[in-house]
């Protein structure tokens, strides 16, 4: 899949938008987990440790050629699967793009009142420092 | 059918009609009825709790006892006959106060900072580990403060206090004061206050109870009981956030020194050497929740007026029902087994977590708590990390526990796939 970030999370959103149903929702949140790039449990260190996550949340942010690589893991499985959804999103897309990328899924209007606030604020860190990390990549070439 | 449906001590009518007083019963949530069951962490109010808040916001506001107009001895009036409401309520004895607090965490960091002066290095304080934080944060910041030995009495298998422990950890007689939940916030656990409270005082130490999620359902009687202090909070017997009380006899209140400082509690002031009103006052510095206040004796009006001992059966029922529904959901282990519970059951599951369990059961619809439930010491000794709560009220109905038992089985079908 080689679409830009914004045209994957665009693609998400219209799916939940044709899900009129909150448990019909989450299944499809969970349906990302295939997405994942999983990190192992011998890489779950504290280091790797996302804060502010209600349910612990680890991740390695990589770059490969100039282009992202995540890998994720959560022990919660909705967590799990919005990991998946972003990614879908950022996967082996070049780090320029991640890092301008303005992410609308975690105040999506079907989105958000699925999350709790602590999960959000999790969510919200990841992707910040998914950004944080692609921007760097970005000067440093 | 189960033990809260036909067999119930309270008819269906009835059921019916008490949940028309509750508005809030009514409410759909993503699509589908709202199921309410996380009353121990806040009740639902009826109409006539909300109807006496807005009765004194709209025509009896005024700060209480300082002015000379109609509506500040309107609203004194109603405050104090609060403040009476409550000592019925609890059966307190006569020579006993209330003294209103914002909820029984403030009412408890009260006691323990009132008493700092008299606990020592070589003083020792029991509590359980049973406690929410709100009953052992206080104390261990107290024993930090003071050098004084916080004990901690185990529970037994069941997840009970267990007396033998207690009693012998009293034995040195170190302990200035016991502070003991009347009921888990986790398990539902009912503890068995009477030994213990005669155990303590038989070490002449104090005995706090800590009845905020005892006092909705379980009709405390602090004068055959014999406790020196006991704390409620308003939200969780149907008054709204942010009031409480904390019982005291006058004996064991006149020990506490106040620890918050301001209007309303000084009759004299000539340089450094303030001379504090009597009790209850010198404990209420500021101007207090005065609707919340009068809203937390129209509230417990409101649980007089249904029977004490008849509430106390709907929620042993309800919560018996939940417990047996929910502990035949494939995978699911309920938490402890407290040899009386009521008003709550937790529950783990061996594979999937609280939190994920919660979020598909609000989708359905149906409100629980996840987590650690602020009872850290009790969740390990109970062997469970994290779980999912279900609480139930006397205003819920057997089918709506059967509809979270179904709506568990469907989320754990949903999540065991991944």
């Amino acid at each position: 899949m080689c679409a830009a970030c914004e045209t994957r999370e665009r693609c998400f959103l219209e799916d939940i938008e044709l899900l009129d149903d909150r448990l019909l929702q989450h299944e499809y949140i969970l349906s990302h987990i295939e997405c994942l790039d999983v990190l192992p449990p011998e890489l779950c260190t504290l280091d790797r440790k996302v804060e502010g996550c209600a349910s612990n949340a680890w991740m390695e942010l990589a770059a490969e050629d100039g282009r992202m690589h995540v890998r994720m893991t959560s022990e919660s499985l909705i967590i799990k699967g919005l990991l998946g959804v972003v990614t879908l999103i950022v996967q082996d897309r070049p780090c320029p793009e991640v890092a301008n990328w303005e992410p609308e899924f975690l105040e999506h209007p079907q989105l958000k009142p699925q999350l709790t606030i602590d999960r959000r604020k999790g969510l919200h860190a990841i992707v910040a420092a998914i950004r944080s990390f692609a921007a760097q990549q970005s000067s440093a070439r | 059918m189960s033990a809260a449906g036909e067999n119930s001590t309270w008819s269906e009518e009835r059921v019916r009609g008490v949940r028309a007083q509750f508005p809030i019963l009514e409410r759909q949530v993503n699509g589908r009825p709202l199921v309410y069951l996380d009353n121990a962490a806040t009740a639902q109010l009826p109409r006539s709790v909300t109807d006496a808040l807005a009765q004194h916001l709209c025509w009896n506001n005024a700060n209480i006892h300082r002015g000379a107009h109609a509506l500040g001895e309107e609203a004194t009036a109603a405050y104090e006959n609060a403040r009476a409401t409550l000592l019925r309520f609890l059966r307190a004895p006569q020579n006993s106060l209330a003294v209103f607090t914002s909820g029984a965490t403030q009412g408890i960091n009260q006691v323990a900072r009132g008493l700092e002066r008299r606990i020592d290095a070589e003083s020792a304080v029991l509590v359980s580990a049973l406690e929410h934080h709100s009953n052992f944060l206080p104390w261990l910041e107290l024993c930090k403060r003071t050098g004084a030995e916080l004990r901690v009495a185990p529970l037994d298998d069941h997840g009970d206090i267990c007396t033998e422990r207690f009693e012998e950890l009293l034995s040195d007689g170190r302990v200035r004061i016991c502070a003991i939940t009347a009921c888990s916030n986790v398990t539902g656990g009912v503890t068995q206050l009477e030994p213990l409270v005669q155990a303590a005082h038989r070490s002449e130490a104090l005995v706090l109870v800590d009845a905020a999620q005892a006092a909705r359902a379980l009709c405390l009687d602090v004068g055959a009981l014999g406790c020196d202090y006991a704390v409620l909070s308003g939200h969780k017997m149907c008054a709204p956030t942010g009031v409480g009380v904390l019982y005291g006899t006058a004996e064991a209140l006149e020990l506490l020194e106040p620890s918050v400082f301001g209007g309303g509690m000084v009759d004299e002031l000539e340089g450094a050497a303030p001379r504090y009103s009597a009790l209850p006052d010198c404990l209420e510095a500021g101007t207090p929740n005065i609707a919340g206040a009068i809203a937390l004796g129209c509230a417990a009006e409101y649980l007089e007026s249904l029977g004490r001992s008849e509430l106390e059966q709907r929620e042993m029922e309800l919560t018996s029902l939940a417990e047996t529904l929910l502990a035949e959901v494939p995978g699911v282990a309920v938490v402890g087994s407290p040899r009386k519970r009521c008003g709550a059951v937790s529950i783990v599951h061996s594979s999937i977590g609280s939190y994920d369990l919660g979020q598909l059961l609000d989708a359905q619809g149906i409100a629980t708590r996840s987590g650690r439930h602020c009872a850290i010491p009790a969740m390990q000794r109970l062997g469970a990390e994290s779980a999912l709560r279900i609480s139930p009220a006397f205003y819920n109905t057997g089918t709506e526990i059967e509809v979270c038992a179904a709506a568990l089985e469907r989320a754990i079908w949903m999540l065991e796939r991944y």
